[in-house]
């Protein structure tokens, strides 16, 4: 008896734990949000001027996501300016917006899928020469995993490749990411599932060759 | 926006730090605020023409009335020159076969009467 009571009381605790965790991080994300609109609002107060603030603010975050649509990096940047640019032009739009982070990610997906269209060039899946890392000398066990994962992640369809990114980078709910991608909850759930088992698989494969290479 | 990591799994942990293994290249920051500025600066050269004209329109159309009406009073209170003043009065004393004199005189009668009617005319369209 004193067992189960036990049991109910943790049980209840990890509910309260995963409510609060919950509640948390959806602060966290309004508040990036709030804080990408008061850059555009900054932008509308001083126009172009003040771009670079919502530049330093997000640039690195849109890069990512972008290029992991476009499989370039280059093509993820030329995405990331035209957005910019057109944010700086009619900032009004993203203040307006109910989610201006979520709209930011929009814009910058409509952009990469745009340029992804035009240019339908044939890319090297496994060539990763486009990427600009940042690692210091002796993190080089850890700059091979980060390979291995982006290398994974490009050989993943686009449509499973971003709901992992605006998961597990963007840390959106599958609600918002539903939303992003004008897509269901729940096809955004199984297709981050699908693409975590393939990424699985993936990695432990060429962990597993790179052993035997040793 | 820490999401909590014991909430992931091993490999969504790998995941999540290979995001920060990738970083912009050190010329977009400035070729982006170019773009906008140059963006922005033709949008306000477009802005500014666009106003321009519209000012332009307007001034037109409120100052072509006006403008027409002077035309008019300038016409109607204009004098007649001598070259048709000595027209008329040739006219006139060849048709009354009267002399040149008197035709002159007949002309400038004629000519106050018409002028005076033109600016009746003015002055009661003004008001």
């Amino acid at each position: 008896m004193e067992f189960q009571k036990d049991i109910i009381f943790f049980e209840s605790l990890d509910k309260f734990a995963s409510i609060a965790h919950h509640k948390y991080f959806m602060a966290q994300l309004e508040s990036f949000s709030e804080r990408v609109r008061q850059a555009a609002e900054r932008i509308a107060e001083s126009r172009e001027a003040a771009l670079s603030g919502l530049f330093d603010l997000t640039a690195v975050r849109l890069v990512r996501y972008s290029t992991t649509i476009t499989r370039n990096q280059h093509d993820a940047e030329d995405a990331l300016q035209i957005a910019l640019v057109r944010v700086a032009s009619s900032p009004l739009c993203l203040i307006r917006a109910d989610r201006p982070w979520a709209y930011l990610l929009k814009m910058v997906r409509n952009e990469s899928l745009v340029i992804l269209r035009r240019k339908k060039r044939w890319t090297l899946l496994g060539n990763l020469s486009d990427l600009l890392t940042q690692t210091r000398v002796d993190d080089s066990p850890i700059e091979n995993m980060h390979l291995e994962v982006w290398r994974a992640l490009r050989t993943l369809p686009t449509e499973q490749s971003e709901v992992v990114v605006l998961k597990i980078w963007e840390e959106l709910t599958f609600a918002q990411i539903a939303e992003l991608l004008e897509i269901s909850p729940a096809t955004a759930a199984s297709r981050y599932r699908y693409a975590l088992e393939k990424l699985e698989l993936k990695i432990l494969a060429s962990a597993s060759a790179s052993e035997a290479y040793r | 926006m820490n999401q909590d990591r014991e909430t992931l799994s091993p490999l969504e942990q790998a995941i999540r730090a290979a995001g920060s293994f990738v970083r912009p290249t050190s010329n977009l920051r400035p070729r982006v605020i170019e773009a906008a500025k140059e963006q922005c600066g033709q949008q306000r050269a477009i802005r500014n023409a666009t106003c321009l004209l519209l000012f332009v329109c307007l001034l037109a159309a409120v100052t072509a009335p006006f403008a027409m009406q002077l035309a008019d009073q300038l016409e109607q209170t204009q004098a007649a020159s001598s070259e048709e003043v000595q027209k008329q009065a040739t006219q006139y004393s060849a048709q009354a076969g009267i002399g040149s004199n008197w035709g002159l005189s007949e002309a400038f009668t004629r000519q106050r009467e018409s002028q005076s009617r033109r600016f009746l005319r003015s002055f009661t369209s003004a008001r």
